[in-house]
């Protein structure tokens, strides 16, 4: 049977003519193979314009939404605090209508470990959060309204409170006709979750805020006030659980404590206010020495240590747990503090196994020149200081991630980021092409180049005619067969 | 160089040409047809001469049964009979030309795998490594093929059981 299936196919198969071939059959296969490989080129080049361009397209979308990224701080992958910090723009605070928060603010705030938080001095509305991986500037569009928000910039207390770890920023908001509690919120910026919690008494207006150096506990201060935004009447003080946030603790504070005292918590919770007699939370039990202009305090964790502003131009003085205070005159410092300093404390550095010694940091203020700066002061005496963090005049509240902080950060220079444009031209700019209009050319051009080395590729395919049509038309050519 | 791998090519298409117009006409059953296959066989072996200048028959093999296959599915041609069967299925008719008028009922596909069997005496397995198909395939095309050609022509009924073919 096979043969004969096999016979009959041979007898179909003799009676076959031999095809015809053209003579160039070879000229224009080689032909075929240079357009092949000249499609094929094209197409990987349209292809890396069509990457590059996509990619062109997001960095600069996500630049767009981004406010701004400090060049050297980008990329670096370590945390720190950048070598400076600028007040963004007034411009990018405006809004639309009264109690809005500014269109470049951002709810969301998984933004990781962050290295300072501020207000901007004169328009306000929504703090500012700079970015210990990036050095990106945000706008934080805070869960509570941006008029509150507004209030508490201008009323001039610490109302921001950054932890230690630039993990977590804490906010201290008046009660409102809609609020008659005050409010104590946090900003988890390694999750983004935002928490309010109210204060245990009804009319505490909290103000001044202080973390604990292990971040476990947040002190705050401020006044108790009417409903009808009366006189204060009193100063309370309370102490929250970080873990639980809950208010362990509030209570009315002894007359002599206002809420303009600074404070400090330990790490396990004790509260401490600074004043001339370096009371504790109850204002009754004296705590160390007399210091005559004192005015800040601090801790180093698991002990309570306090910390004197003072006049850089008299005498700073920095006082450790069981010694005597150390003082340092300015004449030990550098020649440009001299005259016109004041400082407040940042936070306290521990002893570690290099430095035997706890040293602090200051921010430095030149009242004259509107001149700030971020100093760390160390060595037994607190004589060595090394300017960390230069600060522009504009900012307000500054509060600084201090576990960031680092002597070596004087090294480095941070250009100034490279703010978004503002909306409105002026009135002599013309319709120009922006950035992103450029790169949608690239684009534009990447799919075109990838487009048509498909349609030459395809071309055949796409007509659904018979391949190499040339071929059958019968030329003058011989038939190699 | 150049000049010498033309010369090889067209030494080439010179001697295998009725070989490969034979089994181009058995795919195709159609001489037209079978001439554009072999062309296009043999542009492609041009085109990757020296990459397949050891074995260029075995290229334009593949091509040639891969490229009928291609242009059928390509095209999407119906098999649509120009007569009636009781006509082209005439009894009386030599037995060699009612063979061949069943093949052409085949599909491409059926038709190439028959072409590959049964003229060009390869084993399944061989059939299925040039398609790039299974084994098994080769099998249950092969039985269908025959059994359009038993429903097409009932008088090779005896001589097309599958037990004896397969």
């Amino acid at each position: 049977v096979t043969e004969l299936l096999k016979r009959t196919l041979r007898e179909v198969a003799d009676e076959a003519p031999v095809s015809y071939v053209p003579s160039d059959l070879w000229a224009q296969g080689q032909r075929s193979r240079t357009r092949r490989r000249v499609a094929g080129v094209s197409a990987m080049v349209g292809a890396l314009a069509l990457v590059a361009g996509a990619l062109a397209v997001g960095s600069q979308l996500n630049a767009e939404l981004t406010p701004a990224t400090a060049p050297s701080a980008a990329g670096s992958g370590k945390l720190s605090v950048p070598r400076q910090l600028y007040a963004p723009p007034e411009w990018m605070f405006a809004t639309a209508e009264k109690g809005q928060y500014p269109p470049s603010a951002t709810a969301d705030f998984e933004l990781g470990p962050v290295a300072a938080v501020f207000d901007r001095a004169g328009p306000g509305g929504a703090p500012v959060a700079v970015s210990a991986t990036d050095g990106g500037y945000h706008l934080l569009a805070l869960p509570v309204s941006s008029e509150a928000v507004r209030r508490q910039a201008t009323g001039g207390e610490q109302w921001l409170a950054l932890s230690p770890d630039g993990a977590q920023l804490a906010f201290a908001v008046e009660p409102s006709k809609v609020t008659p509690t005050g409010v104590i919120g946090f900003v988890d910026f390694l999750t983004g979750d935002t928490r309010l919690v109210p204060t245990q008494r009804s009319g505490t207006a909290p103000a001044t805020l202080a973390w604990s150096p292990n971040a476990r506990w947040l002190f705050y201060v401020g006044s108790s006030r009417q409903l009808s935004a009366g006189p204060r009447t009193g100063s309370v003080w309370g102490l929250i659980d970080t873990k639980s946030l809950t208010v362990v603790q509030e209570m009315r504070a002894d007359p002599r404590v206002t809420p303009e005292l600074p404070i400090a918590v330990t790490n396990d919770g004790a509260p401490v206010f600074g004043s001339a007699n370096m009371v504790d939370g109850t204002g009754k039990r004296r705590l160390g020495y007399w210091l005559p202009s004192l005015r800040s305090v601090g801790s180093t964790g698991p002990m309570v240590a306090l910390a004197g502003r003072a006049e850089l131009r008299d005498t700073p003085r920095l006082w450790r747990p069981g010694k005597a205070p150390a003082l340092a005159r300015v004449d030990e410092l550098r020649l440009d503090f001299q005259g016109g300093w004041t400082s407040d404390p940042l936070g306290w550095v521990p002893p570690t196994a290099a430095q035997s010694a706890s040293a602090v940091y200051l921010l430095a203020e030149k009242a004259g020149d509107q001149e700030k700066t971020v100093v760390l002061l160390g060595g037994d005496r607190f004589q060595n200081y090394t300017r960390v963090v230069d600060v522009e005049p504009a900012i307000a509240n500054l509060s600084v991630a201090t576990n960031l902080l680092s002597a070596e950060t004087s090294a480095q220079t941070v250009a100034e980021p490279d703010w978004p444009t503002p909306p409105t031209a002026g009135p002599t700019a013309g319709p120009t092409v922006g950035p992103t209009a450029g790169y949608l050319w690239y684009l534009l051009a990447g799919i075109l180049v990838v487009a048509s080395a498909l349609v030459v590729v395809l071309r055949r395919r796409i007509s659904g005619r018979v391949p190499v049509e040339a071929l059958s038309e019968r030329g003058p050519s011989t038939q190699l067969g | 160089m150049h000049a010498s791998a033309e010369q090889e090519f067209n030494n080439f298409v010179k001697a295998r040409l009725p070989a490969l117009s034979r089994t181009a006409y058995l795919l195709t059953s159609d001489a037209h047809l079978a001439e554009d296959l072999v062309q296009t066989a043999l542009l492609a072996t041009a085109r990757h001469w020296r990459r397949i200048q050891n074995n260029p028959e075995a290229y334009a093999r593949k091509v040639l049964y891969n490229e009928n296959i291609s242009w059928w599915r390509r095209r999407q041609l119906q098999e649509v009979p120009l007569e009636d069967r009781t006509t082209w299925c005439d009894p009386h008719v030599e037995l060699r030309l009612t063979l061949e008028s069943a093949l052409k009922q085949l599909t491409h596909k059926q038709r190439t795998i028959v072409v590959l069997r049964y003229f060009e005496d390869l084993t399944e397995a061989q059939t299925a490594h040039v398609l790039g198909i299974s084994v098994g395939t080769v099998k249950s095309v092969t039985r269908q093929a025959f059994a359009k050609l038993r429903h097409c022509a009932p008088e090779l009924k005896e001589l097309l059981q599958v037990g004896d073919i397969l």
